[in-house]
């Protein structure tokens, strides 16, 4: 646990404090944030105020009844949040892609209050701003074979009663094409990029995509809105040649998961994609948010 | 416009960018120095200003804030803010 009072007591400016802000954000589980609040009790500062504000805006629960989840580093980058108490029987892994901004388009914690206790979500950290997740963590770790191979040594995949795989942004193709090198039951896109600007990252993904003989139950979501967004969603449609097109209606960011977050419908939707069964939910298919989202 | 600024101004955008490359159009203004660009259309959200002001401070250590960016229009006065005093938006 860091001592956050003394970080943010030394912090100079407001760029500095949402620096550390942004950190925290990044990697802190539940209940680490709870104990902050706790913490910042005492600290009359204004901003911190406002931040903890602003995430208790995004998941109402956080502060009060934060989920279990304890973080640990098992890999330089791979960073899993589990809940110690669940039995390990009927345990499910969840690998996550974060995108360029190093986030499942939201704070972890809010993403993890969205997760049952069944999961352990294992973070899978960004190459450096060079690489995309196709092109390997470094040269010692080249393509995305590469990076799955680290993830389920250090995870125990096997052990698992169900592997699941999602990606964010440009951690959305990855996340694809890690399902399907891992086999494992599903995987999914939100607000994907097919690989970026960067020439030739998703032929890397169709090359390793020939190779794949039985696809996992795939899902690409977006807003239907965003232009961009729905033609990446199309394009790894048709690169893996299976999947559901699922566009979220009436919102045109490229951040699709906190459009559904927005409307209180992440859990289920994440319940639904992630799940076993052989297709998601028909509501998702032609998804229209309530009045707060329109 | 000084090379500095436009250094600054780009290694700024690229942060709020989260380090992808520039997009082609965004980038060929900045290699024209045309700078008349409303911010909104760069489509940054929150977290992406945050990234940008603190990449500010950190390559000039002067202190922009994203309350600051919101009373400015375009990008030219981001420039402008730089290649002064920093004393006014």
């Amino acid at each position: 646990m860091i001592d956050y009072l003394r970080l943010a007591r030394a912090c100079r400016t407001e760029n500095e404090l949402n620096r550390l802000h942004i950190l925290i954000e990044n990697r802190f589980a539940p209940a680490e944030i709870a104990a902050i609040r706790s913490a910042a009790r005492e600290f009359r500062n204004e901003r911190t105020r406002r931040w903890l504000k602003r995430l208790r805006g995004m998941s109402p629960t956080l502060m009060k009844r934060p989920k279990p989840f304890e973080r640990s580093r098992l890999h330089r980058n791979v960073i899993v949040y589990r809940c110690p108490h669940h039995d390990r029987d009927g345990k499910r892994a969840l690998i996550a892609f974060p995108g360029a901004a190093r986030r499942l388009g939201m704070p972890i914690a809010v993403f993890l209050q969205c997760m049952e206790s069944e999961w352990d979500v294992f973070l899978v950290t960004r190459p450096d701003q060079t690489r995309s997740y196709l092109d390997g963590w470094n040269e010692d770790a080249p393509g995305i074979h590469a990076i799955t191979e680290v993830v389920r040594s250090v995870s125990d995949l096997d052990a698992y009663g169900g592997v699941s795989v999602i990606g964010n942004s440009s951690g959305g193709l990855p996340a694809i094409v890690a399902a399907c090198v891992i086999g494992a039951d599903a995987g999914v896109s939100v607000s994907g990029t097919a690989g970026g600007t960067a020439e030739g990252r998703p032929s890397k993904a169709a090359d390793v995509l020939a190779a794949i003989t039985q696809f996992p139950r795939l899902s690409f979501t977006y807003c239907a809105g965003n232009e961009a967004d729905a033609a990446s969603a199309a394009f790894m449609r048709r690169m893996t040649g299976t999947g559901d097109l699922l566009p979220v209606a009436a919102c045109a960011t490229h951040n699709a998961a906190a459009n559904l977050l927005q409307e209180g419908t992440l859990p289920t939707f994440l319940a639904d994609v992630l799940g076993k069964s052989a297709t998601p939910p028909d509501r998702w298919q032609t998804y229209e948010p309530g009045p707060s989202q329109k | 416009m000084t090379a500095d600024v436009m250094t600054t101004l780009r290694q700024a955008l690229e942060a709020g960018c989260f380090g992808h490359s520039l997009p082609a159009e965004l980038d060929a203004r900045l290699m024209n120095g045309e700078l008349e660009l409303p911010l909104e259309r760069l489509g940054f959200d929150s977290l992406a200003w945050m990234e940008f002001c603190i990449s500010v401070e950190l390559n000039t250590g002067r202190e922009l804030t994203p309350v600051m960016v919101t009373e400015m229009a375009l990008l030219s006065d981001v420039a402008g803010w730089l290649g002064n005093d920093g004393n006014r938006p």
